[in-house]
């Protein structure tokens, strides 16, 4: 059952709400919008995709989503230094520039949120809620950019070179060790800290928009002056959706780089330019 | 226990109201610290106009953390 604004009063929570249980698993209201913006999104890239064509006459549609993957490509092309492995890996971060952004502009329509609620045992449930605004979503999302980051890592150089990043080539000694091991939690320092950026910022944003809009209403007003946060929050969902982005991007930047890095200034070394790689090299 | 304050309650209150202010009012000086860094940067030398990125990257890692104290302040504790 499901209602339009039943509620007046504020409606604020932190973690997503069980909308029904299918089996063992409970089904939140954050895993439905984020199931329904997964789909969406894959059925507007692939409609994109196929109208895609080089010639002139081509879609509006298809000319946007084209214009936001060079921006992204030019994005990662800082991150990876070059525009060949920006474009190459282009398609795993781009992802998740289309996904957190399209999640998050969609997250601000009246509906998502406390908008649209439907009654779970007597209680009212926002039917929606952003999947970004959960923090079991924004855990996994990094989670897997990590794991995507060591994959790709270890497929570009090789196991020895991606334990190298971490060791550097000397691991016997033991303060190369002990930096290497704290190197290693980093990593899950930063699928922390990729996550609570991520959530948090979607969080407080809804939160913010509910209180101002309860605050409005309960004066007795249009609600018309939550618009400077809504655009607030645009920006927001912007900026976020370039952080994970270039962040996730410089990650495996930073691993590659170091072993090219390396190989430039083994290679330099041999054909005997050694002052030119002693300016380079450090 | 050793009972610190007597009235445990508005004590709370303070407190969480002192942790919210210092929070927000350090980030805000972090966050106008990084701003004015970078004007003055780009001042100098418009070149610096490729650090864009790393400023924005600054701003959220900063941000972030007046976000937690906010998620503490005004969710998790009490």
């Amino acid at each position: 059952m499901i209602q339009l604004f039943a509620a007046t009063d504020i409606h604020i929570s932190l973690k997503a709400e069980r909308l029904f249980t299918f089996g063992p698993l409970t089904v939140t209201n954050s895993m439905v919008y984020g199931l329904l913006c997964a789909t969406l999104l894959a059925a507007v890239m692939i409609f994109a995709a196929r109208r895609s064509k080089l010639l002139p006459g081509r879609s509006r549609l298809t000319s946007i989503i084209e214009a936001i993957t060079e921006y992204v490509i030019g994005v990662l092309e800082g991150a990876f230094g070059s525009r060949e492995k920006a474009a190459k890996f282009a398609p795993v971060f781009g992802f998740y520039f289309f996904f957190i952004i399209f999640n998050n502009m969609l997250g601000l329509l009246p509906v998502v949120g406390p908008g649209l609620y439907s009654s779970v045992e007597g209680a009212h449930i926002p039917l929606f809620r952003p999947f970004t605004a959960d923090l079991n979503g924004t855990i996994a999302m990094s989670v897997i950019a990590i794991i995507i980051v060591q994959y790709l890592s270890i497929k570009e150089q090789g196991g020895k070179k991606h334990l190298q990043h971490y060791f550097t080539d000397k691991p016997k000694n033991p303060i190369n060790f002990f930096i290497g091991i704290l190197e290693v939690f980093g990593e899950f320092t930063r699928m922390l800290s990729l996550s609570l950026r991520l959530f948090l910022n979607t969080a407080v944003g809804e939160i913010l928009i509910a209180v101002f809009t309860s605050m409005i209403i309960a004066s007795g007003r249009t609600p018309i002056a939550v618009l400077p946060i809504l655009l607030f929050e645009a920006l927001v969902a912007y900026i976020q959706a370039y952080v994970f982005t270039v962040l996730a991007g410089t990650y495996l930047g930073m691993a590659i780089a170091h072993a090219d890095h390396h190989d430039d200034h083994q290679a330099s070394l041999t054909s005997g330019q050694v002052e030119a790689s002693g300016v380079h090299g450090g | 226990m050793v009972e610190l304050f007597a009235d445990a309650e508005s004590a709370l209150a303070i407190s969480k109201g002192a942790m919210l202010g210092i929070a927000f009012a350090a980030a805000a000086l972090g966050l106008g610290l990084v701003g004015s860094s970078y004007m003055k940067a780009l001042g100098r030398n418009p070149e610096a106009g490729k650090a864009a990125t790393s400023v924005v990257i600054i701003a959220a890692m900063i941000e972030v953390t007046a976000l937690l104290a906010f998620l503490l302040g005004a969710f998790l504790l009490g």
